[in-house]
């Protein structure tokens, strides 16, 4: 589900885009705090090797269990690992689970929704009604049913979620190809002989393009929320993976005696997210006509 | 229009309801009421239909059993009040008493004998645990008080199993209760079933009726509680708040929370002992690398338990050496010990170095356990000490019965990455290596001729002394060749903790907990 | 209303179908051999056990001689049974739909009075510094993961200041979690009103209601709230679904015993009839609810009951 929907498509080329976004930090502090927060995400995921003061999966690098300290911002687990260690590394896992989710969404939504709305006919009706029973299963339920047919797993949770998030798409892309279909110039491209092949590529999607990059920058937020549910579940990352959701299902156990344990993997899940939604949101609200009047 | 949602005057009505569901009273007992929390929820009240130890110390308390265990583990009369082995080891008589009485209110006698084996062997629904009776071929009641069991081979085990909650004797009430298993269960034992909420708890009374003819509970007669619930409560956290506030009676505590109850005058920790819990390794001999019972050995030199087990459980287990468990007859610390596997990462350097892995080629395998007891730390100080040595183990945490299908898997895969797991099994009798081991084995794992000769000896060796010795000749052949590597005991829900006014419980052995003489102080 | 109602039926029958199709199919779709999976879990199972269990799940046959087989059984009321204990699973779930209800339709409540409360104030103060708090109070709480929250509820409320259990059943039991599974919901009910409600300030009949000079509080609960409302009631029954759909996690953090704390068992476990019985009966309730929330609206909305599809 993204709590944020396009009210129309947005007015921009992939060009402007670009433009708007820096605009937008610019001029709303929010979205500047959103951007800052994606960064730094970005940046831990990136450099994890040369940021991490230690190998997160390392024992006794600390005492065990120790609250934070000096040299243990974060303090350490049962292992005596380092959880400043472990949170920077599992940024990697984090972002990647939400990025290759989305993609998936995407990357199918945008097939089904496109082809839907623009051979219209009983192809279109199918898809329709294929919508309507998809958006009753709700996403989880969805997730669920993946996870149960492949089997716990990172990799399998993502996949489930990638998969659960694809009506989301194929709906938002149905409906901004069916705006731009009845534009005039697609008339016009026709009429001037233009194939379905090149009205699709060189004219379609490039126009729906910024709306989909908008939502799918809120969609990961999305994802990383069901991706680090499934797995504080049990049912995505195995340990010891460093993964925030897993961290967080580890760290259930020492619930009263070291609650830090649950503190930081939590905290870098919703500012993660939180960084997400902040910036898809203002970027959106630039771009969005009915929502800037 | 139409709506009349209002806010305001909505919060209005909230808001005290609110109040009032902060001043609700906790809870409240009634006296009569003894409340055990666990973890988990039963799988059935059907004790032929899982192998669970959640569902079998259910069992345990609604069923009773020919044969009774005492402290030593051994069998003592219960039901019957006396046993006969023949000669020739093909026949078991046992006398019952005859003043039995179901819950149905009928009287229990050899029949009931009969349709119990009948039921564990049936061609539809055998029991999940039919091998453990042996080669039963027929039971002969030549009165009503004598059942006779006659066998195709002579079967060592078959006796104590007469004193396990798995061969708990049905009434032949339950062929009439088409929800045998679910909402009925007619036993004989000291409570009585009253209903069960799946997930949630199971409630049983007192059996007026129940005379305790071989129980170690201090008590001749029926419960001295009125009632005992079975409560579910998930969370180890939550046990332990409801064990404070007095919600509860009786849980098994969160680990990390044991030195807390050990210093809390409220609260008494009791550790179950002679559990015959076993946890140990075994390999994927299938295929590469663990064919080769060098990269075995290497496993076994290159971890140390004893490093794990002080991180996972401080002094809460204890190291075990032999292939079966402390508690079950076999069991030689030194013996075991004498051949097994010291700490020696630099013979496992060795042992790999000779398959070509070194730390900049290393063994990758995956390495696999069930969920829960702390096990997953376990296994991840194991992977960081494999490491050490050039082996990269990746984990792999699952349910139990998934784990028990992965391994199946494994042992029928014949390519890929090698693959080990930390398994655990608790078994009264050394048979547990023949359920294990004797190809196919559980899972469909080691085959070996010269093995199963071995195992078939254990089963049919009727001398006490040579079945013994064959054991250890079984043990020996598993260790050396690294097939199985004990690691420690026991491994799940052996610790309780009871509010310090509960007198009388007891855990007997094989980790069965006896609620018969509990009694509340004030 | 008559057609928006039919096609709302329409819509709620064919997923009830294709569910079925889906539920009945789950087992092919597993990798590996299902029957080999779920019965390496019982120690003893023999190999009649094992040819047993193909053919009740018709797993013998072809694909279409496997549905029907399963519709079939679904129509006499049979479930199957589960894989580890044998235990009837439509029972089994029915024991714990109640509680799964009751936990979702109190955070319904609680979302939506919290949701349109917030957003209300949120538009009514558009620009000042109240809109910008509350909005971006809406924004965190989308961010925050419920399973954290919960987490978090539990240890503030439940273990320090020791004022609801931490686990357990009825009233004082249901706050913590009701709460944990509204927050998501109320943060998007409260951008949903919001932005209704700015809509209808601009209106017409608004500023009609303002010259007449009625009391403020008139024309903000009966003209205003009432006409920013109906979008707002009109997503209830999507709401509803996230709320059974957040429930699946929340009841497992708080040990609520509910369908969604069986349903993740079940998965860990792979215990594929008890599975299949929850997403049937999840979906279908869902699905039930929907529409019965749907047919509400549309008897109160006046466009729709004049005709009118939305």
């Amino acid at each position: 589900m993204t709590h944020f929907p396009l009210t129309s498509t947005l007015k921009s080329s992939p060009g402007t885009l670009g433009r708007s976004v820096l605009v937008a930090i610019y001029r709303k502090p929010t979205v500047f705090l959103g951007a800052l927060l994606i960064l730094a995400a970005l940046a831990a995921a990136l450099f994890a090797p040369y940021l991490a003061p230690y190998d997160p999966e390392a024992f006794a690098v600390g005492p065990v269990l120790s609250a934070p300290q000096p040299g243990y911002w974060f303090g350490t687990d049962e292992f005596g690992r380092d959880m400043v260690s472990r949170i920077i590394w599992g940024a990697r896992e984090t972002l990647l689970v939400g990025l290759l989710a989305v993609s998936i969404s995407l990357g199918f939504g945008l097939t089904f929704g496109l082809l839907a709305a623009y051979l219209g006919g009983w192809i279109e009706k199918l898809f329709m009604r294929m919508l309507d029973v998809l958006f009753s299963f709700t996403e989880i339920l969805i997730a669920l049913a993946c996870v149960a047919i492949l089997g716990p797993s990172l990799i399998n949770a993502t996949i489930a979620v990638g998969i659960a998030g694809i009506p989301v798409y194929g709906r938002m892309t149905y409906s901004l190809v069916l705006v731009e279909r009845n534009k005039p110039y697609i008339e016009s491209c026709r009429a001037m002989g233009a194939g379905h092949v090149r009205i699709i590529l060189r004219h379609l999607i490039p126009n729906i393009t910024p709306s989909l990059i908008v939502v799918g920058t809120i969609g990961i937020s999305t994802a990383i929320l069901a991706a680090s549910g499934l797995s504080f579940l049990g049912l995505g990352a195995q340990p010891p993976s460093s993964e925030w959701g897993a961290v967080l299902a580890g760290a259930r156990d020492y619930f009263s005696t070291a609650p830090w344990l649950l503190l930081f993997p939590g905290l870098a899940i919703t500012l993660v997210v939180l960084g997400f939604n902040l910036l898809g949101d203002g970027v959106r609200q630039m771009l969005d006509p009915k929502q800037n009047k | 229009m139409k709506f009349s949602v209002r806010p305001v005057r909505a919060a209005q009505w909230l808001l005290p309801s609110a109040a009032c569901l902060l001043l609700a009273a906790p809870y409240a007992l009634s006296d009569d009421t003894l409340v055990w929390a666990r973890y988990g929820d039963i799988d059935t009240l059907d004790p032929h239909g899982a192998t669970s130890t959640l569902s079998m110390q259910v069992w345990h308390q609604i069923y009773d059993t020919l044969l009774a265990r005492d402290s030593d583990g051994q069998p003592v009369p219960n039901m019957a009040e006396s046993w006969a082995v023949s000669d020739d080891g093909l026949m078991v008589s046992f006398n019952l008493h005859d003043d039995i009485l179901c819950h149905d209110g009928s009287a229990f006698d050899a029949e009931d004998v009969v349709y119990t084996w009948e039921r564990a062997f049936s061609d539809s629904r055998p029991s999940n645990t039919q091998s453990a009776w042996g080669p039963v071929t027929h039971i002969d009641t030549p009165d009503s008080t004598t059942a006779v069991f006659h066998f195709s081979e002579p079967f060592a085990a078959f006796v104590p199993f007469m004193a396990d909650p798995f061969a708990s004797m049905l009434c032949r009430g339950n062929e009439d209760e088409a929800g045998f298993g679910t909402s009925a269960a007619i036993g004989t034992g000291p409570w009585v079933f009253e209903s069960w909420r799946s997930g949630d708890r199971i409630l049983l009374s007192s059996n007026p009726d129940y005379i305790n003819r071989g129980r170690l509970a201090d008590n001749p007669g029926s419960p001295y509680m009125a009632e005992l619930e079975i409560r579910v409560l998930r969370e180890g956290q939550s046990r332990l708040a409801a064990l404070r506030s007095g919600e509860v009676h009786i849980a098994e505590p969160p680990i990390e929370a044991v030195s807390n109850i050990q210093s809390d005058a409220e609260l008494d920790l009791y550790i179950a002992d002679n559990t015959g819990q076993n946890v140990f390794i075994e390999f994927a001999i299938s295929r590469a690398p663990f064919d080769d019972v060098r990269a075995r050995r290497a496993v076994a030199y290159a971890i140390d338990p004893d490093v794990a087990l002080q991180l996972a459980f401080g002094d809460l287990v204890n190291r075990e050496w032999c292939t079966v468990a402390q508690g079950v007859a076999g069991n030689d610390q030194d013996f075991c010990r004498s051949i097994g596997y010291e700490h020696d990462p630099e013979q496992a350097r060795a042992l790999l170095a000779e398959l070509g892995h070194d730390m900049n080629n290393p063994l990758e395998v995956k390495f696999m356990t069930w969920t829960g007891g702390n096990r997953q730390r376990v296994l991840q100080v194991f992977q960081n000490q494999l490491r050490q040595v050039g082996i990269n183990a990746s984990l792999e945490v699952m349910d139990i019965g998934s784990l028990n299908a992965q391994v199946q898997t494994e042992n029928l895969t014949t390519s890929g990455r090698g693959s080990m797991d930390m398994m655990g099994w608790s078994w009264y009798d050394p048979d547990i290596l023949h359920q294990l081991w004797h190809s196919p084995g559980a899972y469909q794992g080691y085959n070996s001729a010269e093995l199963d000769e071995m195992l078939h000896q254990t089963r049919v060796l009727s001398d006490e002394a040579e079945r013994l010795a064959m054991v250890q000749n079984v043990q020996q052949y598993l260790i050396e060749n690294a097939v199985h590597i004990p690691l420690y005991t026991p491994g799940w829900e052996w610790l309780y903790a009871a509010r310090s006014n509960i007198d009388g419980f007891i855990v007997g052995p094989f980790n069965q907990p006896d609620l018969i003489g509990v009694r509340l102080n004030d | 209303m008559q057609s928006f109602l039919l096609r709302r039926f329409g819509v709620a029958l064919l997923t009830v179908w294709v569910t079925t199709i889906a539920v009945a199919l789950l087992t092919r779709l597993v990798p590996g051999d299902p029957i080999e999976i779920m019965f390496a879990q019982s120690a003893g199972a023999t190999r009649e056990q094992m040819l047993a269990m193909q053919a009740r799940l018709g797993l013998d046959r072809n694909v279409v001689a496997q549905y029907f087989l399963y519709l079939g059984n679904l129509l006499q009321g049979d479930f199957g049974r589960t894989i580890q204990g044998g235990q009837p699973v439509l029972p089994l779930i029915m024991q714990r739909l109640p509680n799964t209800l009751w936990l979702a339709s109190t955070a319904l409540v609680i979302a939506s009075i919290a949701g349109v409360t917030l957003g209300f104030f949120a538009a009514y103060k558009k620009g000042t510094w109240v809109e910008h708090v509350l909005m971006t109070s809406t924004v965190m709480g989308i961010s925050i993961p419920p399973f954290w929250l919960g987490l978090i509820l539990l240890m503030v409320f439940g273990m320090q200041l020791g004022w609801f259990p931490v686990a357990g059943a009825g009233w004082h039991a249901l706050v913590l979690p009701a709460v944990t599974l509204a927050a998501t919901n109320a943060a998007i009910i409260g951008r949903l009103t919001r932005s209704s409600m700015l809509e209808v300030f601009e209106q017409e009949f608004m500023r009609t209601a303002w010259s007449k000079g009625l009391p403020k509080t008139t024309v903000l609960s009966r003209h205003a709230l009432r006409a920013g409302l109906v979008p707002v009631v009109s997503a209830m029954g999507v709401q509803f679904a996230y709320m059974m759909g957040g429930a699946i996690v929340v009841e497992y953090i708080f040990s609520w015993n509910g369908m969604g704390t069986l349903a993740v068992d079940a998965i860990l476990r792979r215990d594929y009839p008890l599975i299949q019985g929850f997403i049937l009966v999840f979906s279908v309730v869902v699905v039930c609810i929907s529409l019965l929330l749907d047919v509400i609206y549309a008897a109160l909305d006046p466009r729709i009951r004049q005709g009118g599809d939305s």
